[in-house]
Order: structure tokens, then C-alpha cells, then sequence
């Protein structure tokens, strides 16, 4: 499976020639637009055709397994690949209408393709530090994104976002030395067997290299105590790619904590970080509901919620630590639907903020009223979104939550699911805001002549797909559940990443597939 | 070997979370150079240095593992050491161009965001000090209010104001 460098490759050299085409504006435009929809195309196949054949692996640099970086697309991977880059494709044709000539002379389109490469990377990659150096690259693209038309406010933020997550980055590597040190490899699927075998000290040892990572995953992702840069920061990204911003970035913390937590580490006691994780979900969701109520800046309220979104996947991750492998597999799956439904919805949303922003000259909730009016299919697409957000049965919100409360309750965690169910009352009132400030009400001011029928057509691919995904949900709940299912029992996702680079000859002389995999087939989790 | 090499990450780190603490953007940017080097020097120890084990690859019998330290650790080094230098390049960038925009080095007064920041320059910024000091005069704080103490000509962000 060679063509598994394809997420990686083509972002990069389209961002390397997109970079030398710096000045042709509309030319860049073409560029981009061929490069997403053929990435799409390819990505929509790769996921019938891994969701058919099972996990592939490639290695690189012709090193064998458990030491070469592997990269591997299992259906999770596969999801969430998708999502990156049919997100990346609808918010960069949003952008077309957005766009500045002053921002594409900045290296806008170029800067957006590395942070896709970056992304793409985290969720191909199968090795620890390899995720690293993905978020590295990830987060250089986000920063320049961030300053994308370099106002003062922008370069301000950006200096924060640049400072907590070079703090995140440090913890990232002494972690890895730790884990490292104790367990003596960085392979996902290789610490998955060695760490199912510690037990006493080591495993305590494991544990705390674990839990630096958590920090690091829980700051990517915006968990309870560490939330506080992402409201002040996510506000300034341009309009369009703050979409991708809210969808895909802090989904990138989400999903290593998914995989490092509930695949990689199996020593004795790792559900202690399940606990901890269930702990902090609940006051994520609170405190991410209570500080979008109070906000009048449209983006402001957006920004908080996706805190309080983060919080239900985190709840998930963190009912994972249960013994019940039912439980389990409810809050795995739930979590992975969970994680699309948001990512879709969210961004949906800014991408909405963006044209209602537009269409009424101002960013101030009480001063954009009467949009009702000005244009009335805008309205109808963030009546949708909203309502799927705040989780109303039609759409995919509701599933996703009940899924979520149907694992909490049967393993007995009845306060976290109360939390649950309050925000989402809390953010359905947060929701009725907007609608009955931004949307209703009288006029506050003559339309500008904007021009964003051009912008409508890619938020209502958005909205169309958490309709579908509400109402015809059992593709993607069974999707899910196999994603689940692979991250339970990775039994076949190390037999496929340490044969990745044997030969056919290596292949049939090792029938045994050179490791002892027995036991972690019947353990499961 | 691992006492020693212990002690020097701990200094390393600590000096480095005091830096960072400062209200300083220089240290700060400071603060994350002695983090790599400490997160480095970890990784050194995690590969087993001692004082007689060898580099990888030019140990004293190239033959046989014996006596080698694990080449993997000094690998994982030099992909952090190039990514800490382009990171505190860009942050240096950043930086300046804070100090550039605003007239000041230190973060506790640059302007608070708060709703409607983004949307221009023109929004109501407001430091904590202007604030404090607004209060205790008792009369209406001020719209703008970046330093206490105005330095007498801003050349920087002027010249970039013109450029851009």
C-alpha cells in the first residue's frame, strides 16, 4: 500500500508549488481546487476499500518494523483522514470568496496545504514520536495562518498560541523519553504488546510518561484546565479557515488521546488516565458551555462551545476505562461518531458565523438582527447546525450524545451523564441566542450589497451531511463500531504494521508472524 | 552518570520555567531554549550514556554492539534540536513584531482581548494597569491604553504602518 504517502505527498508539493506561483492569484485557486477534490476522490476510496480489506501499513525508509516509522490506515485513521481533507476541500473553496489578494501574497494557500499535510500526518503516523513532529509541522502551518493579514491583534494572539504549544511540545518529547526509557520503543503497535506485559514499578513508570502525554493531548485538544488559550485565539484566524481551525485542530488532540489511551498503553493501572480524563470531561463541558453564554462576539460563542464539544468526546474517552467490553465498545464508537458529527457541525457553524458576519458588517450578536430577513437561506442553515449542535433528534447530534449517555449509564457514571444532558440544554439556550438576536429582530442596518451566495454552496454540503448522518445513520454507527473494535483489540493492526516491511519470502518462512499475539486476540480489552 | 545528568535537566528546567514566568518576551522566548536543551539532555540519559559507552557507530569495536549507546535517542535529539531552532526562530519573529506593534516588551501590558478584538484595530483594548489606575481616579476608564509610560516615538510600527 504505497499510495498511503499520498495524504502526505500531495499537500506538500502542492503547497511547494503553490508557494512558486505566489502572485498568480487565480492560477492558485485552480491549483488548489484540482489538488483537494483528486485527494478527495482517492481519500473516499481508500475508505470502502480499508473498510473492506482491513488495516495497511506502509513502512519507510526500509528499516524493519518495530524500529522504522510506520504509517498506517485503519478505519479510525481512515475517518478522520477523510474528515481532514473534505474539510480542507470545502473550506478552501469557501475561501475563494474570502480571500484576500494581500493574504495571498502572504503564502495563504501554501501555509493551509502544510497545515493539512501536518494533520494528515497525525493521523497516518504509528509512531509516538512521529506524532510529534506532525504536530510540529501541523502547528507551524497554524501559525502562520493565524497571522494571515498580520493585524495587531492577530500577532498578539498568535504569540500566545505559539508559547502554550511550545510548552506542549516539550512535555510532548519528555514524555516520549520517559515512555522511551521504560518501555524501549515508541512504536505504537510495538507498545501495545510490550506495555500489555509490565506490571509493579514499570508500569507505574509507564503510567507517568503517560500522563505527560496526556497533558500534551488534553492541551491540544482544549481539556478542562487548559482551555483558556483557544476562545482568545481561534477568534483572529481568518473567516473560512477558522472552520477548518474548529473542526480539525483541537480533533487532532482528541485523536491521539483515542489512540495513545485507548489502544497503545495496557500496562497494569492505565486506566488510571481513563479516570482522569472522565473527571476532567465533565468540567470541560461546563465550563465551555458557561463561557459561551455570556458572549455577544459571534466567534467568541462559537470558540466556547467547541471547549464544551470537546468535553463529551473526552467523556467517552474517558468511560473507555471501564471492565465491561460492552461499555466499552459503546464509548469508543459513540466517540468516533461523536468526533464527525463534530467536526462537520462546528465547522459548519464558523462557516456560517463567516457569511452572517458578512452580510450584516459586524461580529456583535446584537447588531447583526433582522438576518432573517436579509438572507433567509443562511438562516435556514444555521437553524440546522444549531439545532444539531445543541443535539435535537432529526440530526446527527442527537445520536451522537445518545450513544455517549447510553455508555455512561450502563457503566454507572450517572453524574457525568447528568453534566451531559445540562449542556446540552445550556447549549441550546447559548444557540437560541444567536437565533433570536442575530437572526430575528429588527433590522439594525442596510444590507452592504455583500455578495456570499458563492460561500452558501459549500456550508450546505456540510449541512446536508449531518442531516444524512442523523437520519441515515447506520453506515456510519457501523463504521464506527468497527473503528471501535480495532482499537479494542489491535491484534490484527500489529500483525499488519510488523509484517509491513517483510518480504514474501520473510513472510512464509515466519508463519507465526514473529510475535506472540495470542493473548492479546482473546484478552481484548 | 545519571545523578549528575539528573541534576543538570532539573536546573535546566527550573531556570527555564522561571524565565518563561517572567514578564519579559525575550526570556520567554530564553525559557523555551534552556526546555529543549533540558528535554535533550534527557534524552541522552533515556539512551544510556555512561562515561566509557561510545557514540553510535564509532564505538570502540565498530563490530559488535557492545559499549554502544542506543542510536535511537540521538536521532529523536536531532529532529527536536531542528525543530526548537525553527520554532524559536518564528517565536523570535513573533515577538518583535509584538514589540513593533505595541512599544512593549512585556505581556502583562499588552491590550486584553476581550469580545470584538479581532474585527480591527479600532476595538476597545485596555491594559490592567490603565484599568487600576483608571479606578482609583474613580473617572471613566479609557478606550486606549497601552503603556503606562509612552516612550516618545513609536519609529517601528510607524515605518511598518507605511510599508505595508
Amino acid at each position: 500500500m504505497n499510495s498511503l504517502i499520498l495524504p502526505l505527498l500531495v499537500p506538500f508539493l502542492t503547497g511547494l508549488v503553490l508557494a512558486l506561483l505566489n502572485g498568480w492569484y487565480r492560477l492558485e485557486k485552480v491549483v488548489v481546487l484540482l489538488s483537494s477534490l483528486g485527494l478527495t476522490a482517492w481519500i473516499f476510496w481508500l475508505i470502502f476499500y480499508v473498510d473492506a480489506h482491513g488495516v495497511q501499513a506502509v513502512i519507510v525508509g526500509g528499516w524493519s518494523a518495530p524500529w522504522a516509522v510506520a504509517f498506517v490506515a485503519d478505519r479510525l485513521t481512515c475517518i478522520m483522514l477523510g474528515l481532514s481533507i473534505g474539510l480542507s476541500t470545502i473550506v478552501q473553496i469557501y475561501t475563494f470568496w474570502t480571500v484576500t489578494e494581500q493574504q495571498q501574497k502572504y503564502f495563504f494557500y501554501p501555509l493551509m496545504q502544510i497545515m493539512l499535510l501536518g494533520v494528515n500526518w497525525a493521523f497516518i503516523t504509528g509512531d509516538i514520536f512521529n506524532l510529534f513532529v506532525a504536530y510540529e509541522v501541523m502547528l507551524i502551518g497554524s501559525y502562520g495562518m493565524m497571522m494571515a493579514g498580520a493585524s495587531k491583534a492577530q500577532v498578539r494572539q498568535a504569540l500566545k498560541y505559539v508559547a502554550i504549544n511550545s510548552i506542549g511540545s516539550t512535555l510532548f518529547v519528555v514524555g516520549c523519553g520517559v515512555i522511551y526509557a521504560t518501555v524501549g520503543t515508541l512504536n505504537m503497535a510495538d507498545l501495545a504488546v510490550r506495555t500489555a506485559a509490565l506490571t509493579g514499578q514499570r508500569a507505574g513508570m509507564v503510567t507517568a510518561g503517560s500522563m505527560l502525554l496526556l497533558v500534551v493531548f488534553a492541551l491540544k485538544a482544549a481539556a478542562f484546565p487548559l482551555i483558556y488559550w483557544l476562545p482568545d485565539s481561534y477568534p483572529v484566524v481568518p473567516p473560512g479557515i477558522n472552520g477548518y481551525f474548529a473542526g480539525l485542530l483541537t480533533k487532532v488532540g482528541v485523536y491521539s488521546l483515542l489512540r495513545v489511551f485507548v489502544m497503545c498503553f495496557r500496562q497494569e493501572g492505565h486506566e488510571f488516565a481513563n479516570t482522569v480524563l472522565l473527571f476532567l470531561s465533565g468540567l470541560t463541558m461546563l465550563f465551555g458551555v458557561l463561557g459561551a453564554m455570556c458572549r455577544w462576539d459571534i466567534r467568541r460563542i462559537l470558540s466556547w462551545h467547541i471547549i464544551s464539544q470537546v468535553g463529551y468526546m473526552v467523556m467517552g474517552i474517558g468511560l473507555a476505562g471501564s471492565v465491561d467490553p460492552r461499555v466499552v465498545q459503546l464509548a469508543v464508537s459513540g466517540t468516533v461518531f461523536y468526533i464527525v458529527h463534530h467536526i462537520v457541525v462546528k465547522s459548519c457553524l464558523f462557516l456560517i458565523g463567516g457569511i452572517a458576519e458578512r452580510v450584516s458588517g459586524s461580529q456583535d450578536i446584537r447588531q447583526m438582527g433582522g438576518a432573517l430577513i436579509l438572507a433567509p437561506g443562511v438562516a435556514g442553515l444555521f437553524l440546522v447546525a444549531a439545532l444539531s449542535l445543541a443535539g435535537m433528534p432529526p440530526f446527527s447530534g442527537f445520536l451522537s450524545k445518545f450513544v455517549l449517555a447510553q455508555a455512561g449509564l450502563a457503566g454507572g457514571n450517572y453524574l457525568v451523564v447528568a453534566i451531559s444532558i445540562i449542556t446540552g440544554f445550556l447549549t441550546l439556550y447559548s444557540m437560541s441566542k444567536i437565533w433570536s438576536y442575530a437572526f430575528w429582530g429588527e433590522r439594525c442596518r442596510e444590507a452592504a450589497g455583500a455578495r456570499y451566495r458563492g460561500m452558501m454552496a459549500p456550508t450546505a454540503v456540510l449541512v446536508i451531511f449531518t442531516i444524512v448522518m442523523g437520519i441515515w445513520a447506520q453506515p456510519f454507527l457501523g463504521i464506527a463500531t468497527r473503528a471501535a473494535d480495532t482499537l479494542m483489540q489491535p491484534g490484527e493492526y500489529i500483525q499488519v504494521v510488523m509484517r509491513a516491511g517483510q518480504t514474501q519470502q520473510q513472510k512464509a518462512a515466519d508463519p507465526a508472524d514473529g510475535l506472540h499475539l495470542a493473548h492479546l486476540r482473546q484478552e481484548g480489552r | 552518570m545519571e545523578l549528575p545528568m539528573a541534576a543538570a535537566i532539573a536546573v535546566l528546567f527550573a531556570s527555564g520555567t522561571y524565565m518563561i514566568l517572567r514578564p519579559n518576551l525575550i526570556r520567554l522566548v530564553m525559557g523555551f531554549g534552556l526546555y529543549s536543551n533540558a528535554t535533550n539532555l534527557l534524552l541522552i540519559t533515556v539512551g544510556g550514556y555512561t562515561r566509557n559507552s561510545g557514540a553510535p557507530f564509532a564505538g570502540k569495536d565498530p563490530k559488535s554492539a557492545v559499549g554502544l549507546m542506543d542510536p535511537l535517542p540521538p536521532d529523536i535529539i536531532l529532529t527536536a534540536i531542528v525543530i526548537s531552532f525553527a520554532v524559536g526562530a518564528l517565536m523570535l519573529i513573533i515577538c518583535y513584531r509584538v514589540y513593533a506593534d505595541h512599544d512593549t516588551d512585556n505581556p502583562e501590558l499588552l491590550p486584553v482581548d476581550d469580545d470584538f478584538a479581532p474585527a480591527g484595530e479600532g476595538a476597545p483594548a485596555m491594559t490592567r494597569g490603565a484599568f487600576k489606575a483608571a479606578v482609583g481616579r474613580g473617572d471613566h476608564p479609557p478606550a486606549h491604553g497601552l503603556s503606562p509610560t509612552p516612550r516618545p516615538a513609536d519609529r517601528h510600527a510607524a515605518d511598518r504602518e507605511e510599508r505595508r
